[in-house]
């Protein structure tokens, strides 16, 4: 069974959203930077899905928090289960879905099979859960507790500790009755238990409990030599009161992590790994090598169910390919935009595996090389510690990120991640021809900003455009300074620079001198950028970072196209742009219900 | 013993003569698909069927998860109502079922979607339907579309009792079903006759091949015990006496009349003590009724006192000089009409205030006055409820109403009567101690005949001309050319 397509409207912070899955995604990581609501997305599967029929809403569900305007969360799904297509269960209420992701009344023969659960929450706060079809009324079917379980989804979240324990509605209980019939087992389990703790466990749940620590080795959660029913003694209520023990420990004393795919664990064996798994911020509480090992897991092909994870690490898009994404980004109209990537764009595999960062940002700054990635990062680091002064927010808090880009490809790349949604900024030399016409192509996106030297230039010929024969001086032996034979280095960069043309006379690396020689500044700026650029002193990422600090600096930066280039990079980063929204920051993390 | 066998020979029709336990075999088949795992639907033709059907599945004690039961129109409203785009139509609100073979039509063009079909090849292992020599050609075409999920399919039936009281064309056996559901025989068991009359039911079965178009049965002689052959007479004192017979305590009587609408009414109102029964439809209260509707409020009267003639026996007093008073506006209860003192108040009071309420009020005081005899109770009764409903709300019109009190009588069956007259088309699969005959030349055809004998747990009073009787064809309704 899959999602295949989730419609919201007016739900927590989103106001709408229309999101068409392509089939065959078993594995979903919701990226975007941080108040694009990819927690509520999640949050809104589970509610629309769950069998809890005793959820509680509260006017601050709706969109801003206006209850006249009722939530509506559907969620189609495709590939429908035998026990789901039953002619008393929902074989009735059948829709068709094309291959375009639209919705028909009747599945036609060349559509998909589908069925829409539509949980609906007016002014009155009751949930209603029903059957939503193209041209029939909204109250074609009720959608019952029942029905929804046979669908089985599981939410990782703060009610993660109830699952370790069982009870009816936890995975484990859920578990226990699949496999032998809950209720019966639990009282004589508890009945026993109260007599004798640790002879009273009876051999099904022994086992079951080792099937669960087999599945747990299986994610990585730790090493359990021991694992056992024990009797839980924080709860007073008189079921529920059996939990998962290593030996004397209660399994809700472990670490998070480790509770977290103790749960997962419970819940993929309860439902025969067909269930939809939905885990908010999959790397909380994991190291990486536990993170990667649960990432591999949970996209086993061999698994039928479908994982939806919602992510902030780089660790996570690192381990995953391009089509296990989804791009999340609110407009500035309320809307909410959702975007799959499609494997075999290549380019975005490289981007993922070269900066993941980017793909969590809302703004990307790119720089076309090593020394234009390194210049960015030396002069975000000074800009940023002005704003901090200053009291305005730093880059990082308005979701700006800096990546290397791949050199005549940055455009490509740049105009990719404008497709998703991002908000893009380039920084590039302007020594190709063919890189120019691009880069002005791209700048004219109405969310791209291009910031390219006036033309012929690259960075190091700008800086030297700035800066005095001092300066330049000084751009020569940070060179030395940042090479790797510095001891040699004064020597090197002479016949370096001898070589290109610096005339035999001139004996050392004092340009003072050579404009007193009678050799023009305006030569020595040329001839150093030049050498700087071929021979590679600033092309490592750590070496560019230095430049920022001399071009910030620079004498000659007053009225220079260079400190226009300058200023309006600054602009990009930090002022807000008129295409997309500002607003609704802050609803991260919402606690699930 | 036999259902296991029948289970693995599908799909079959199986053909069991009348009073041989055909509601058990059906149910002793879904009990064995039960106990294989499986799951049956279950197809019938009446809401009467449906219930007999689900109480004997539960007498049984067959887990209700095992089965599904319902009419075939009601299934193929479901299937029409959800899919109707593949339909091609909506299903109205309120269903019209004199259009059921174009929702049958619908949900055959629905079964042809292959979500659909898979829908009931993953929720049902069998097929059962039963009364299948009641089908129309154009509900077994919607069981032949549902063969194709479920081809482990069984139609059960009888030939012999192939009757219908709608024009739509009926299946034939051997040209229609035959092919398609290759006959699987079984013992014959005369299940109602045991410890009743053991001789007749075995009479019966000996009797059902010889009742074919163009043979002479005779009845002169070689009658079992309980079976009695009267000549039949101008005056018809034969008939009454037979009628008037005395019966054990509360063994049930009915006196079969000739197949048209209006012969139970005049049968009943010459048989003291006998109640007409009245067709599902309840087309003489349509009639009246529609009178009603359009009649001006000075009417109510005149409308009460003929429709109270044509209820009730006894009332020839309500004459001419009763219609004349009221055609002149004038009160009848002045009138010398001994013994019908409280029916003319009754009359008096519509005259006098001629409103709904109080037409409905009178004829409830006029049923309850026992001053003649009621041979027509249900259509009198449900014609008060009726007018009664809609006095309380003027927005509900006549025949919608008369529709939903119908309703209730399909799904709730009729409040059984000891005596009853009725018609073959209205008492199949009903069961009586005796049945009496009005006349066998009206019912010469093989099915009515049959359907009419075998209707009898204890005896048959045959009424004729002659106790030689040819055997005449039974009319199939109209087939497609």
């Amino acid at each position: 069974m899959e999602i295949r397509r989730i419609d919201i409207e007016n739900f927590r912070g989103i106001e709408s959203l229309e999101w068409k899955i392509p089939a065959g995604r078993r594995f979903l990581a919701l990226i975007g930077p941080g108040d694009s609501t990819k927690s509520t997305i999640l949050a809104a599967i589970d509610l629309a899905l769950s069998d809890r029929w005793n959820l509680s809403f509260t006017d601050t569900d709706f969109y801003q928090a206006d209850v006249t305007r009722s939530i509506s969360i559907r969620v189609t799904l495709a590939n429908l289960p035998p026990e789901l297509r039953q002619h008393d269960v929902l074989g009735l209420h059948l829709g068709g879905l094309d291959a375009n992701g639209q919705l028909h009344q009747d599945p036609d023969d060349d559509h998909e099979a589908c069925v829409t659960i539509c949980l609906t929450v007016d002014g009155d706060l009751e949930p209603k859960w029903t059957v939503s079809r193209l041209g029939k009324g909204p109250e074609e079917a009720v959608v019952s507790s029942a029905t929804r379980r046979l669908i089985g989804t599981y939410k990782v979240d703060d009610r993660i500790d109830a699952h370790l324990r069982w009870t009816k509605t936890s995975a484990l209980g859920r578990l226990t009755e699949a496999k032998h019939g809950a209720a019966k087992l639990l009282a004589e389990a508890n009945r026993t238990a109260r007599v004798a703790v640790a002879e009273s466990i009876p051999d099904e749940l022994e086992q079951l409990t080792k099937s669960v620590q087999d599945k747990m080795h299986d994610l990585g959660s730790g090493e359990f030599g021991s694992l056992r029913p024990g009797l839980d003694q924080s709860l007073s209520n008189s079921t529920g009161n059996l939990a998962l023990y290593e030996g004397e420990v209660p399994l809700t004393n472990y670490g998070l992590g480790s509770r977290r795919l103790a749960g997962i664990a419970a819940q993929q064996l309860a439902h025969d790994g067909k269930a939809f798994l939905l885990v908010d911020e999959i790397e909380y509480g994991l190291e990486p090598h536990r993170l990667v090992n649960l990432l591999a897991q949970l996209r086993r092909a061999d698994i039928p169910g479908q994982v939806f994870v919602t992510t902030h690490s780089p660790t996570v898009l690192r381990n995953l390919s391009a089509e296990d994404l989804a791009v999340v980004r609110s407009c500035a109209d309320g809307r909410i935009e959702v975007k799959c990537l499609t494997d075999g764009e290549e380019d975005i595999q490289k981007l993922i595996r070269a900066s993941p960062e980017a793909l969590l940002a809302r703004r990307i700054v790119i720089g076309e090389g090593k020394t234009e990635y390194g210049l960015l990062l030396g002069l975000l680091d000074r800009w940023d510690a002005e704003a901090a002064q200053g009291g305005d927010p730093v880059s990082a808090a308005r979701g700006v990120v800096a990546v290397e880009g791949s050199g005549p490809q940055t455009v490509t790349r740049g105009a990719l991640l404008d497709d998703l949604g991002y908000e893009v900024t380039l920084l590039l030399d302007s020594d190709v021809d063919a890189v120019n016409t691009k880069a002005d192509s791209f700048a004219t996106r109405p969310r791209a900003a291009v910031i390219r030297w006036r033309d012929r230039f690259n960075v190091e010929r700008a800086l030297c455009e700035v800066l005095d024969a001092d300066g330049l001086t000084a751009l020569i032996q940070l060179g030395i300074d940042l090479s790797e034979h510095p001891d040699d280095g004064a020597t090197n960069f002479l016949v370096h620079l001898k070589s290109h043309g610096l005339p035999p006379k001139l004996t050392d690396l004092e340009v003072a001198h050579w404009v007193d020689a009678g050799y023009m500044i305006g030569k020595a700026r040329e001839l150093i950028a030049t050498v700087a650029s071929k021979k590679g002193w600033f092309k490592q990422v750590h070496r560019g970072r230095h430049l920022a600090a001399l071009l910030m600096t620079a004498p000659h930066l007053q009225d220079s196209d260079e400190l226009v280039k300058v200023t309006a990079l600054r602009s990009a980063i930090f002022d807000p742009r008129t295409t997309t929204s500002g607003e609704s920051e802050g609803s991260e993390g919402e606690a699930a219900q | 013993m036999s259902a296991p066998r029948l289970l693995d020979s599908l799909p079959a029709s199986v053909e069991l003569a009348a009073g041989g336990g055909k509601t058990w075999t059906l149910a002793d088949t879904v009990r064995n698909i039960a106990e294989e795992g499986g799951r049956a639907l279950v197809l019938t033709h009446t809401v009467a069927g449906v219930h007999a059907m689900r109480s004997k599945l539960r007498e049984f004690g067959i887990a209700p998860d095992a089965y599904h039961v319902a009419t075939l129109t009601s299934f193929a409203i479901e299937l029409a109502n959800a899919y109707s785009v593949h339909a091609g139509f909506d299903v109205p609100e309120i269903v019209d079922l004199s259009r059921a073979d174009e929702y049958i039509q619908g949900a055959i063009a629905v079964l042809r979607r292959q979500h659909i079909r898979e829908v009931f090849a993953l929720s049902y292992t069998h097929l059962l339907v039963d009364e299948y020599q009641d089908c129309s050609t154009t509900q077994h075409a919607l069981v032949q579309a549902l063969k194709t999920s479920i081809p482990q399919t069984a139609v059960f039936g009888d030939r012999l009792q192939g009757i219908f009281g709608f024009a739509d064309p009926i299946v034939d056996w051997a040209v229609d079903v035959a092919p398609a559901f290759p006959d699987f025989p079984m013992d014959q068991v005369p299940r109602r006759w045991q410890g009743n009359n053991e001789e007749l039911g075995d009479w019966l079965l000996a009797v059902r091949p010889r009742l074919i178009a163009g043979n002479v049965l005779d009845l002169s002689s070689g009658l079992p015990r309980g079976v009695t052959f009267l000549t039949k007479t101008t005056a018809g004192f034969e008939l009454i006496n037979a009628a008037r017979e005395r019966r054990g305590d509360g063994e049930t009587v009915v006196v079969i009349t000739a197949p048209h609408l209006h012969s139970v009414r005049a049968v009943a109102a010459r048989l003291p003590g006998y109640h007409a029964m009245e067709e599902m439809g309840g087309s003489f209260m349509v009639s009246r009724l529609a009178a009603l509707a359009d009649a001006d409020l000075s009417d109510y009267a005149t409308w009460l006192v003929s429709v109270a003639k044509e209820c009730f026996t006894g009332y020839g007093k309500l004459d001419k000089g009763v219609l004349g008073r009221l055609a002149k506006g004038q009160p009848v209860a002045t009138l010398k009409r001994p013994g019908l003192e409280r029916t003319l108040a009754a009359i008096d009071r519509v005259q006098s205030q001629p409103r709904l309420a109080t037409l409905a009020a009178a004829m409830n005081e006029i049923r309850v006055a026992r001053e003649a005899h009621l041979h027509s109770r249900e259509a009198w009764g449900d014609m008060a409820v009726v007018i009664e409903a809609c006095a309380l709300d003027p927005e509900r019109t006549m025949s919608a109403e008369l529709a939903r009190v119908r309703e209730r009588v399909r799904h709730g069956g009729r409040r059984s009567q000891l005596r009853v007259v009725s018609r073959t088309v209205l008492i199949k699969g009903l069961e009586y101690d005796h049945v009496i005959i009005a006349n066998i030349a009206d019912i010469s055809d093989a099915c009515n005949l049959y359907v009419a004998l075998s209707r009898a747990r204890k005896s048959v009073t045959i009424i004729g001309p002659s106790p030689l009787m040819t055997i005449k064809e039974t009319s199939r309704g109209r087939r497609p050319s």
